[in-house]
């Protein structure tokens, strides 16, 4: 008890300092033992396993909980494939699933969903410690074919000629092109990347491709070091049949850059070209035509609801 | 000071040191720890040889041969870790002991680099010890152990405190400095002192460089204060005293001659290593989501990691006591009598505001990594010199609330009630965190899963890693050669001097490895995706985790998880 003679002449502050301390204490302590331990163990990986791999057969699974992404390769195959980890944007996923430890939606989601009207969420199921949430767009666009996939189907060349292909890689004159994942804006990509001399000019041709109503893509620059030592832009242009549709000038501070024309439905060449102003970087050693900033570019013909 | 609260500071004193050599076993290497350890071995190996061949060490050929290792800091712990190293290192005790293995010692008790670590480890338990009796000298034992506890039980500064590091070290070495500085203003001996204190301190790390600066403003505003509210004449003596004369002649030259690295050319190296501070590399540092490899950091930096990374009830019993602490000073009567003089600055009878001290001193460390023109360092190694003094604070407004709340009956129980649940926070922090506490953030934030969430750093020192180890023994055949990422390859070394590296897995380049560490960051995605492309999967094998939060993983090529994606 506090001496009664000595109450009158005690300030007030040194009671409101110790209630304020408690009060923090104890909101520390209750919160320390709920944070302070895992939420999520191999139990809840089993529980959601079967029902994402189920999901899977009907659409991409992605996760809302991003910083899970590795533990969630290791545990669950569909999070492992690159419509999972690494999808242009969201804009042709009919339905798809993702997985959450307390969120349903995350800020990379939305930024995946670019102009896209927000994803319906239909179910949320409860597996564990994770939920498995289903979404349905169903002014999802029609994925007509992509740029990426075959790539045997793909004519590479540059100022010299026709590049080598072996695999993913076409080796060229004055460069490369790799279809390959890069980090852009600090997220995985897949993508052509182009590594090419000073003004050199890349052509990647496809030349019986089905088109859609829209061409669809994405310019960005593979990785953060090299973006932090150039700033260059690449000069991108789209030609169906020749005739150029589209052409942009594309730096590396637009991030992952969306693109959109709108094409002639039926099979048709189209061509990519992009313009590769700087090849290298500037370094502490000075200018490093090795060191690639390297432009990555993925496009796909996309039948889009009128 | 009592003879059992002597014996009490003792006590917790060596129960830090010994806390820290068993628990951080667990704590792998860090980066930087790799460099100074084949420093520390480097300077080890003259000091030996200075014993041997007095004038063979001497030579500047041999002082440059062996002080040339990480030259970029003083000599002076890493002299101290190669001379533990030397003296309790045990051999491994494989059989098949690798081609560089570390050799047993005078005291074998230690694998080489836990060794290594001891002398900072020691530190900390004199940190703990001075603090627990600075803290008694104020409100007794509770105010003690609350002032030790609020230092040493923080997850990050736990971390720190046992590595072979400068961190922890020069925090304490400023205690030591700043309760050397206020002995200094009314002792001729301890003026005297100051000087080499600072020289030491200095020796250190670069951080205690500053505090002459710290003390001037401190002194500026005793002198001040006095003439304003005690109508003190400002003496002769008084103008450039005793304890700043003893820093400007004495503190150089003692910092010089605790580096060797120096001797040949004092002034050019001098600037160099002054140089090197000022054009510091800029380290990636996530905050709040964002990545920065560029100045400026935003000047809100280490205000939100230190709010993040300490229990708030601690901070704002800190920031209580330095109120409380400079209210007081306010309030003391000013003795318009003292002498102070050339010896004697500020007699006992002077104004000493230990609250100011206390607060240039708490808020020093962290006001300078804010300024938008300083380098970026990392994380919040950087201002634990600040702490000390905090704990300090705290134990003062603890002191003073309960002089002011009498408390009588069963609540005369109730202040060490509420030392215990003010610690306990901090000390569950640092429990569930415990070897990664640099990934670890407050309860009000989520710990590590709030720390994440908001985007701040996770652990950038290629340290969280030992586990993973087992992993790779079990799965070193076929051999495994191994991408290490960002664990240092001096750190890598250090492991297989001490037999603890699986065989049949050495570092190679990722183009080259059928195995691969990852330390996850968010500028880290770069390497990940690399990774990835090389090794033809996406998914690894192991992932070690604090409290669910990814810190690193392991992949392996050929394993029945890593499979190409689709």
């Amino acid at each position: 008890m506090i001496a009664s003679s000595k109450a009158s002449k005690t300030p007030a502050w040194p009671r409101v300092l110790a209630c304020l301390l408690l009060g923090l204490t104890l909101a520390e302590l209750v919160l320390g033992m709920f944070v302070y331990r895992s939420h999520v163990d191999d139990d809840d990986w089993d529980a959601v396993r079967e029902r994402v791999e189920a999901a899977a057969a009907e659409g991409p699974v992605l996760l809302a909980t991003s910083w899970l992404s590795p533990s969630a390769r290791m545990q669950l195959r569909p999070m492992r494939a690159w419509s999972s980890i690494a999808p242009p944007d969201l804009r042709t996923f009919s339905r798809f699933f993702v997985v959450g430890l307390n969120e349903a939606w995350s800020a990379e989601l939305e930024h995946d969903r670019e102009d896209v009207r927000p994803a319906e969420l239909v179910a949320s199921e409860r597996l564990g410690a994770l939920t498995l949430h289903t979404y349905e767009q169903p002014m999802a666009s029609h994925l007509v074919a992509s740029l990426l996939e075959p790539t045997n189907e793909l004519r590479v060349g540059d100022d010299h000629g026709p590049c080598k292909n072996s695999g993913d890689t076409w080796t060229c004159k004055a460069g490369r092109v790799q279809l390959r994942a890069v980090e852009i804006d600090y997220r995985p990509r897949r993508c052509l990347a182009v590594t090419a001399d000073d003004g050199t000019v890349i052509r990647i041709v496809r030349d019986d491709v089905e088109l859609g109503n829209v061409l669809r893509g994405h310019v960005g620059f593979d990785d953060f070091n090299q973006r932090l030592r150039s700033d260059a832009p690449v000069e991108v242009s789209v030609a169906v049949d020749g005739t150029i549709v589209g052409r942009w000038l594309v730096s590396d501070v637009q991030g992952w850059w969306p693109f959109a024309v709108a094409t002639p439905a039926g099979r048709h060449e189209l061509t990519i070209t992009m313009l590769v102003s700087v090849r290298g970087t500037w370094q502490t050693r000075g200018y490093q035509p090795n060191s690639a900033h390297e432009p990555c570019i993925e496009v796909r013909a996309v039948q889009e609801p009128s | 000071m009592p003879r059992r609260a002597k014996l009490l500071a003792l006590a917790l004193g060596l129960a830090t040191t010994s806390g820290l050599g068993i628990g951080h076993t667990a704590v792998g290497y860090v980066r930087d720890e790799g460099s100074y350890f084949e420093a520390a071995r480097s300077y080890a190996s003259w000091t030996s040889l200075l014993v041997q061949s007095p004038v063979r060490a001497l030579s500047e050929r041999a002082r440059n041969e062996h002080f040339s290792p990480n030259h970029e800091h003083p000599a002076l712990m890493k002299l101290a870790f190669g001379m533990s190293g030397r003296v309790f290192t045990r051999a491994p005790d494989d059989a098949e002991l690798p081609s560089e293995h570390a050799n047993a010692g005078m005291v074998p008790l230690f694998v080489e680099g836990a060794a290594m670590r001891l002398p900072a480890q020691i530190l900390a338990g004199v940190g703990v010890a001075t603090l627990f009796s600075l803290g008694h000298a104020m409100g007794g034992v509770l105010a003690g152990i609350l002032c030790a506890g609020w230092f040493i039980l923080l997850p990050h500064v736990w971390f720190h405190a046992g590595l072979a590091c400068f961190d922890v070290p020069v925090a304490v070495a400023t205690l030591l400095a700043a309760i050397a500085y206020r002995k200094s203003l009314g002792n001729r001996g301890w003026a005297i002192a100051l000087g080499p204190i600072i020289g030491i301190a200095a020796s250190i790390k670069h951080n205690a460089a500053f505090l002459p600066l710290v003390f001037a403003v401190h002194y500026t505003g005793c002198l001040v204060w006095s003439r304003a509210r005690g109508g003190q004449r400002i003496r002769l003596g008084q103008m450039f005293p005793a304890p700043f004369v003893s820093m400007l002649v004495l503190a150089l030259p003692t910092f010089v001659l605790l580096w060797p690295w120096l001797w040949s050319d004092p002034a050019g190296r001098l600037w160099q290593y002054l140089q090197f501070h000022r054009e510091h590399a800029y380290y990636n540092i996530e905050y709040l989501g964002r990545n920065y490899n560029l100045p400026p950091l935003p000047i809100s930096y280490p205000w939100v990691m230190t709010f993040a990374t300490v229990p708030i009830a601690l901070l704002v019993l800190a920031l209580a006591g330095l109120v409380l602490r400079m209210r007081d000073d306010l309030r003391e009567h000013v003795n318009g009598t003292h002498a102070g003089t050339f010896w004697a600055p500020l007699p006992n009878n002077a104004a000493k505001l230990d609250g100011l001290l206390w607060s240039l001193l708490a808020m020093f460390p962290i006001v300078l990594i804010s300024l938008p023109w300083i380098p970026i360092f990392g994380g919040t190694k950087h201002w634990l010199t600040a702490y000390p003094f905090f704990a300090i604070a705290a134990a003062h407004a603890f002191r003073r609330i309960t002089q002011c709340l009498a408390l009588t009956g069963w609540l005369r129980f109730a202040p060490a009630a509420a030392v215990a649940l003010l610690l306990t926070p901090s000390a569950m922090a640092t429990r569930d965190s415990h070897p990664y506490g640099m990934s670890q953030y407050g309860p009000l934030l989520g710990g590590p899963r709030g720390g994440t969430r908001l985007g701040l750093v996770r652990g950038f020192w290629g340290h969280a890693v030992l586990p993973l180890l087992d992993t790779l023994v079990e799965h070193s055949q076929p051999p495994r050669p191994i991408y290490l990422h960002d664990m240092h390859e001096l750190a890598h070394k250090q492991y297989v001097r001490e037999g603890r590296w699986p065989q049949d897995t050495p570092p190679v380049p990722l183009q080259r490895a059928r195995a691969a560490l990852m330390f996850h960051e968010l500028h880290m995605t770069t390497y990940e995706v690399d990774v990835w492309n090389e090794l033809g999967t996406t998914a690894p094998v192991a992932v070690l985790e604090l409290d669910d939060v990814p810190l690193t993983s392991l992949y392996l090529v050929g394993h029945a998880n890593a499979r190409a994606p689709e």
